[in-house]
């Protein structure tokens, strides 16, 4: 369940935010959207596939977290066992809501903080305080607008990452199939990927077009971060052995 | 109220800038295409307004006929008594057009929509370009309406383009017969007088009849230019089913400087409540520096030591708003 509100000093001024990550804190799921600016960082850690947005029909860089729909491989009891964290992950409970307004006499609809007030890290009585006594703005909630701000950004990077890949018809369908230690298979549907083969066939042209754009390295990102499938089959296995190991 | 005719000139306006008196200058802009066009009809007005149009989405108040176009509060002041709406031109003129056939027609009114924005290129021909300062101009359209008094921290030129408009206003010191509504609640972003002009109830609003001995009037044609001195309550009635108003506001003022209003509610957290004796050393405090800032502020003060006390350049205004921004998050 969640509670979308916009978030001010007066009605939300007694919330508190636990920032601990765990099972059972809002997290379990397994995906997360991504964004260009951090792929660097998360392809080292995660395997980055797109998924499609029905609404606008593009391609959203997304990090894998788990097989299963509420699995988050990457959720420990002692917090989130990753060293960088996707900023759709980090945003949480806040998000990004959009006001209209007349600013200078021109009509607009300017990005304003929503607040998920029935995240399970939202309280009164637990974690950090999102405004300062006085109703100033926290250092906590200083940084969670910086953390918006980026997200805010890279909604128009993905966008045009995919339409370009989209353009230079790179993006292709991937059923993802997984075997674990203890002979369960996994098939993950409605996952896109870079066609390496077309990729590498690219001419002139289309590098210099991806290129031009800053999106040749977010390629090179995705098509690298494959290799953590691997990586995370490896994770639910210890899952699994873990848990034999309990039983 | 003053009067005169002809177009105003640059010089007029430095002149009209620096007296601060309200002017009326009759057919000032009747060389205007648009005025030229909503002379011929108001449907010949609408389509030289759309042939600028490209798209822009614009914000337009809409409200029941019942309030006789009076934007304003419901009983109570719990709410305002129009809807805000999201249109687009053509949808707006759509909506005044219905209205002009019909006697009890609701409200519509964009007020304040920044002209260049909404209707690109219009300006050239039906604006006057105004040099130095922060300027903008603003294009207001719709059917009839009341505006009730609110004073503006701008110098405004405005021009009735279409229509007929109904000027009254109040030098700035009438503040207080007024009876001026809530500064944090506002209808169109301006505290109003809540005084129902139309028909004035001097049981509840007894000091207004000492304001009426101040006000100045003025009915406004296609043409016709109306200078409102940066402060004067300014209460504007719409009269005609289809009304379109240009108008400059300007003021001599550096770029780094704010909104005068954000410092009025500074003043009002830390200091109104102040205990009397201090509320008054302060008072005296406020005169020094900011009322009436003679050489005595500073020339005892070495050049290089004056900060604010100087004149205010970018570097120090910068550190002032660190300053304040820092202690005004807590």
């Amino acid at each position: 369940m969640s509670k979308h509100e916009l978030l001010d000093n007066v009605t939300h001024r007694r919330l508190r935010v636990h920032t601990i990550y765990g099972p059972n804190r809002g997290y379990d799921f397994n995906i997360a959207r991504a964004f260009p600016s951090e792929l660097p960082n998360l392809q080292r850690e995660y395997p980055l596939f797109f998924v499609k947005n029905l609404e606008s029909g593009h391609f959203e860089p997304t990090a894998l977290l788990g097989f299963a729909e509420h699995e988050n491989l990457y959720l420990t009891d002692s917090g989130w066992d990753a060293e960088h964290i996707p900023l759709t992950v980090q945003r949480q409970p806040f998000l990004i809501g959009f006001q209209d307004r007349l600013l200078e006499g021109i009509a607009q609809q300017v990005p304003v903080t929503h607040i998920d007030v029935e995240h399970p890290s939202v309280s009164v009585s637990e974690g950090i305080p999102i405004f300062l006594p006085q109703g100033g703005e926290s250092p906590y909630l200083d940084r969670i607008h910086s953390i918006l701000a980026a997200i805010y950004a890279g909604h128009e990077a993905a966008r045009s990452l995919s339409q370009i890949l989209v353009g230079l018809e790179l993006i292709e369908s991937i059923t993802v199939n997984v075997e674990f230690e203890n002979g369960t298979k996994h098939s993950l549907e409605g996952l896109y990927t870079v066609n390496d083969e077309k990729f590498r066939g690219l001419r002139a042209n289309g590098l210099e077009a991806l290129h031009s754009r800053g999106h040749l390295q977010d390629v090179y990102m995705m098509l690298a971060s494959l290799l953590n499938v691997k990586r995370l089959v490896a994770r639910k296995n210890r899952r699994l052995s873990d848990l034999r190991s309990a039983t | 109220m003053r009067e005169l005719a002809g177009r105003p000139p640059q010089a007029l306006l430095q002149c009209l800038a620096t007296e601060q008196t309200p002017v009326v200058i009759r057919a000032a802009a009747s060389h205007w295409p648009l005025v030229q066009a909503s002379l011929v009809s108001s449907a010949s007005a609408m389509a030289y307004l759309l042939g600028f149009y490209r798209g822009a989405p614009v914000h337009a108040f809409v409200a029941e006929a019942q309030h006789d176009g009076r934007i304003f509060y419901t009983d109570g002041l719990a709410n305002t008594n129009f809807q805000q709406v999201k249109t687009t031109l053509p949808g707006l003129l759509d909506r005044i057009r219905d209205g002009e056939a019909r006697a009890d027609s609701p409200t519509i009114y964009m007020g304040s929509a920044a002209l260049e924005h909404v209707l690109p290129g219009i300006a050239e021909a039906n604006s006057w370009p105004l040099e130095g300062g922060e300027s903008t101009v603003r294009v207001w359209i719709g059917n009839q309406t009341t505006v009730a008094a609110h004073y503006d921290a701008l110098d405004n030129l405005a021009v009735v383009c279409a229509g007929r408009r109904r000027f009254t206003l109040f030098p700035p010191a009438q503040l207080a017969n007024l009876y001026v509504g809530p500064i944090d609640f506002t209808p169109a972003g301006q505290a109003i007088s809540l005084v129902n002009f139309d028909q004035p109830d001097f049981a509840l609003h007894p000091r207004f009849a000492e304001a009426l001995s101040h006000a100045v009037t003025a009915v406004l044609e296609p043409g016709d230019a109306i200078f409102i001195p940066c402060m004067w309550w300014h209460h504007v009635q719409a009269l005609a089913p289809f009304n379109v108003l240009i108008n400059h506001w300007w003021r001599e003022a550096a770029p780094h400087m704010g909104p005068p209003g954000d410092a009025l509610l500074h003043a009002i957290l830390n200091i109104r409540d102040l205990p009397p004796a201090h509320r008054r050393a302060w008072q005296g405090i406020f005169n020094h520096y900011v009322f009436e800032p003679g050489a005595q502020v500073a020339d005892h003060i070495p050049v290089a030591r004056r900060g604010p006390l100087g004149p205010i350049d970018e570097d120090c205004a910068r550190k002032m708003r660190a300053l304040l921004r820092a202690n005004l998050n807590r």
